[in-house]
């Protein structure tokens, strides 16, 4: 009897901790509304995380202060792909360089849809250069590929010296590019109407990267490769002369990235990385385009354990986006500054936040 | 000490059902576990089970027997261990007493360990870092070779094995032993093809083929145990293996090219001697040598990681009155590293000094044991110290509690990885709690029933995890706790010829950041990446005869793939079924099996974006003779 019984009571226990459930477990649904209106929008590139494929696309409507995140899947109905790198707006018509997909999505501007996917290999930065031609640059190969922006197709390749074509700008009918090798150092000038190289600028340090141009006209080129011992540089270049005008070398180990101007084009901003999240040489820095010497300190500091990755100026108020990619591992929170560095907004996106697209 | 077995298969008769639990068989092989271990739950892997998966990897079998998360990067690429919510390099993996896990990254891909390398394969589950070495915080998967005459082994015993399964599988086995009072040698080969050219669902309504995904591997392991008197013995190991996988696009690519070559050598020496019934010294000495090969063409990338590992330990054990033990071991493990981009060898070198003691009380009903370790990992000092209990509190029932502090120190890539790694980064620390019973009762004369039930209960300060874009870092985020349960149910039954088993297998996770360095942190209260809350399996089977199939049913809770819970991956269910029959010659055992995988076309993916195969087959032949 007290056998049956001590069997019995064993039974029940085991049936109870057998079918135990103590959290939910489904994740809560997610917001899939689309910005429907034609008011000024900031576009936030998020980059995903590396081999995870979830980059994606957000939108900010900074005047009624809107949020749209994952706005390509919540379109289209698809993940966006692997590292998305740049975007730029062609024709009504939004194309988005996904690095590690190997692809260009190109969309509607009006409603976000899917117009075409555009295989070609790893790119990074697209260039308009008019008459429904485009630039686009390739990480870990030496080719400009010449896209047609109507028919999508790839025209022609513009074989570089070096590999890694990163940043370009179009000046006077001239589109300029950096080769991102640590054995360049030169900047080239291309003729958009030949496709061919005409010319090429010699640059104090090597592995050039990204550029802006300043009020007076002078071409800033930021480069460097610090794990590969390259320290980061900026030439500031004499359009007229072609020669290298200013020249300022980053302290050893110090990443430097991301050139933007503000809304005058008389200050220069760019973000100093350090990806271990400790100062110094971590925030936005800032300095006159007729400083003799880099600034010392951060305009904005990181926090400890916190790095920015994207960098941007708004045209319209001339606030300063920053993106904290929060090791991409989780969503990016962006913050939204004025020039007085007062924090003025906040809010999360995607993965990775890598930069902004202000339209 | 009773341990859970998973499967009653290899149950003889009703008569040896009943007393099991009693039973030392299947007890490790390591002379820790077997003395100063009795209060953790370790689960010993069945043989039959260990024969039914020898073709297959230890991530294969682990996933569908034990409710455990594997993190399958899909076909042809690494497969890792997660127990209890732990990361995979605070699970060690342990051979013949040698730790495995690699210097370099800390972890130990399963999917590189073919199950038909090992005689026994156990799961000590819960820290046990003063014991089994530091670094072991979530559990310890242990595997042993015999080195002894098994029992009713014939004196030369020969064993094939062949498998054909679709998407090009082709796998093949030879085993050949030899065992003498004072001789024991076996040499296993083992060698495995694959295109895996399995179709997936990219998108909806497009169908593909997978490419780039061709395996080749191979593995060569000797054994050698001598007997040179009733007090002494040798015993030593050769472990040569080789995998080159070709790594087949994730969802998100267009294409790969990428490849990978791992290959290790693993040598092992034992030396033990007793000098009377209570004495006992051993030494193990090991040397482990691992050299991976990645390239990416379409990137440009080439990366060789090349690491070795020289393990030296010496131990003493004594036997006292009134049944108690004491252990005093000296383990010694000098680790270096030639890493991409780095032109310094880097080292990790570990010196330590452990002891344990064990009683047994109450007519054996209670065993205790107390360990201590006192280590040093390059210039850092450590103490840890660890207690654990078993109490049979009834002839069915037996009580478990084990307490332990853990610790981890960086690996050498988290530490030197050229780019991204920190020397800044500080080790984990933390305690681990768990307690349990296990149940073990006849019913009726004709049936068992078995019911185990876990619950633990870890905080861990300054856990690490790698984070990054272009350049990955490892951080240090503050603090995670960990706590859950987990059963192991089991009824079986046999009657004449006929038998037959009911298994059920859960595991509920809680692994939550609550503390972190990190400014406006979303992952505070939410699940650490890929560690499923939820995890289980349903194992039925039945034997009549020579004839026997079993068929197990798998679940896969959500599992995160960010930190804050934003992005996660859907649920998944997989049925697997085998079928055998035994055909009796004279002088050959002879088996005939068929394998289902994936029974249901379950279209999921463990790790995200890596597709993995739908239904799929097998037929084996296996000969013993």
């Amino acid at each position: 009897m007290h056998r049956q019984i001590f069997q019995n009571i064993i039974s029940l226990l085991c049936l109870g901790f057998v079918f135990f459930s103590c959290k939910k477990d489904k994740p809560n649904a997610v917001n899939t509304s689309l910005p429907k209106d034609s008011s000024a929008k900031v576009l936030i590139v998020c980059e995903g995380s590396l081999g995870n494929g979830n980059a994606t696309l957000s939108v900010y409507q900074a005047l009624k202060d809107s949020l749209f995140n994952d706005v390509y899947k919540n379109a289209n109905g698809q993940d966006l792909g692997d590292v998305f790198q740049s975007i730029n707006k062609i024709n009504n018509q939004y194309f988005l360089c996904i690095n590690n997909s190997d692809k260009i999505v190109v969309l509607d501007a009006n409603n976000w849809k899917q117009k075409a996917n555009i295989n070609i290999l790893k790119p990074r930065y697209i260039l308009d250069i008019g008459n429904n031609k485009a630039y686009v640059g390739s990480l870990f190969n030496n080719k400009i590929y010449v896209l047609n922006t109507q028919t999508y197709t790839i025209e022609k390749e513009i074989i570089m010296p070096y590999q890694n074509t990163e940043g370009m700008i179009l000046k006077n009918g001239i589109a300029y590019a950096c080769c991102w090798d640590t054995a360049c150092n030169k900047l080239y000038a291309i003729n958009v109407i030949t496709h061919s190289i005409s010319d090429s600028i010699v640059l104090k340090g090597n592995a050039p990267q990204s550029m802006v141009i300043d009020k007076e006209n002078q071409l800033w080129v930021m480069g460097g490769n610090v794990y590969k011992n390259k320290n980061a540089h900026l030439n500031r270049i004499d359009l007229s002369t072609q020669k290298v005008s200013q020249f300022f070398l980053f302290d050893k180990g110090v990443e430097a990235l991301k050139p933007t101007l503000n809304l005058k084009a008389d200050t220069l901003y760019f973000l100093e990385v350090n990806y271990g999240g400790s100062a110094p040489h971590n925030g936005v820095y800032r300095m006159s385009v007729s400083d003799k010497k880099l600034p010392s300190a951060a305009f904005i500091s990181c926090q400890t354990n916190q790095y920015f990755w994207a960098l941007g100026i708004n045209p319209n108020d001339g606030h300063l986006y920053i993106g904290d990619p929060k090791g991409f591992v989780q969503k990016s929170s962006v913050y939204i500054y004025n020039q007085q560095a007062q924090l003025k907004s906040q809010f999360n996106v995607g993965l990775g936040v890598g930069s902004f697209y202000f339209d | 000490m009773a341990i859970p077995s998973i499967s009653i298969a290899q149950e003889k008769n009703l008569q040896e059902v009943k007393i099991r639990h009693k039973k030392t068989s299947g007890i490790s092989q390591d002379g820790r576990l077997k003395s100063f271990a009795s209060g953790m739950k370790i689960l010993a892997i069945d043989s039959e089970l260990i024969a039914q998966y020898q073709q297959h990897s230890l991530g294969v079998l682990l996933s569908q027997q034990v409710p455990v998360f594997i993190k399958s990067y899909g076909i042809n690429s690494m497969a890792t261990l997660n127990f209890r919510g732990s990361s995979a390099a605070q699970s060690q993996v342990i051979w013949n007493g040698i730790p495995l896990n690699s210097a370099s990254s800390g972890i130990t891909d399963v999917s590189t360990l073919s199950v038909g390398n090992f005689d026994q394969i156990q799961i000590a589950y819960g820290g046990s870092s003063s014991l089994l070495g530091t670094g072991n915080v979530g559990a310890a998967l242990l595997l042993d070779n015999h080195f002894e005459k098994p029992v009713n082994s014939k004196k030369w015993n020969s064993k094939l094995g062949a498998e054909l399964g679709s998407f090009g599988q082709r796998k093949w086995s030879f085993q050949q032993q030899y065992a003498s009072k004072k001789w024991f040698l076996s040499a296993k080969l083992m060698q495995q093809q694959a295109d895996n050219d399995f179709k997936y669902q990219p998108e909806q309504n497009i169908w593909k083929k997978m490419n780039n995904a061709v395996l080749h591997s191979s593995s060569v392991l000797m054994n050698i145990g001598y007997k040179i008197d009733q007090q002494t013995s040798v015993r030593f190991s050769i472990w040569h293996q080789q995998f080159h996988r070709e790594i087949p696009p994730a969802l998100f690519e267009q294409y790969s090219v990428k490849n990978q070559t791992d290959k290790a050598l693993r040598i092992f020496l034992g030396f033990e001697k007793e000098y009377s019934s209570s004495i006992k010294w051993y030494t193990k000495t090991a040397y482990i040598k691992e050299d991976m090969h990645y390239e990416d063409v379409s990137i440009l990338m080439r990366t060789q990681n090349k690491t070795q590992q020289f393990y030296q330990e010496f131990g003493w054990k004594k036997a006292m009155r009134h049944q108690q033990e004491v252990l005093i071991f000296a383990p010694i493990t000098i680790a270096w590293m030639q890493a991409n981009l780095d032109t310094i060898t880097r080292y990790q070198n570990r010196f330590a000094l452990a002891a344990a003691y064990s009683i047994k009380a109450l007519k054996e009903k209670v065993h205790y044991a107390l360990n201590a370790r006192f280590e040093t990992i390059n210039a850092t000092n450590i103490f840890l110290i660890g207690t654990n209990a078993r109490f049979a509190v009834h002839p069915y029932v037996q009580l478990r509690a084990n307490l332990q502090k853990s610790y981890r120190a960086p690996t050498l890539n988290e530490w030197y990885f050229q780019p991204g790694g920190n020397v800044n980064l500080k080790p984990e620390k933390g305690w681990n709690a768990d307690a349990g019973y296990e149940l073990a009762m006849p019913l009726k004369n004709k049936m068992l029933l078995k019911h185990d039930l876990s619950m633990f209960n870890r905080n861990i300060q300054d856990w690490i995890l790698w984070y990054g874009g272009s350049i990955w870092t490892p951080h240090n985020i503050a603090k995670v706790h960990s706590r859950g349960i987990e059963s192991f149910n089991s009824l079986h039954w046999k009657s004449g010829v006929w038998q037959a088993h009911l298994g059920l297998n859960s595991s509920f996770v809680l692994a939550t950041t609550i503390e972190s360095y990190q400014a406006n942190d979303g992952s505070i209260g939410k699940q650490i990446p890929y560690s499923p809350r939820y995890n289980g399996q349903a194992l039925v089977g039945f034997g009549y005869k020579k004839i026997s199939c079993k068929y197990n049913h798998s679940y896969t809770g959500y599992r995160f793939v960010t930190t804050d819970e934003s992005q996660y991956l859907a649920p998944y269910y997989t049925g697997n079924l085998f079928a055998a029959y035994d055909l009796g010659l004279q002088k050959i055992k002879l088996q005939i099996n068929i394998q289902c995988n994936n029974l249901w076309n379950e279209k999921y993916q463990v790790v995200n974006l890596r597709p993995m195969p739908l239904g799929n087959w097998a037929m084996g032949l296996n000969a013993s003779f």
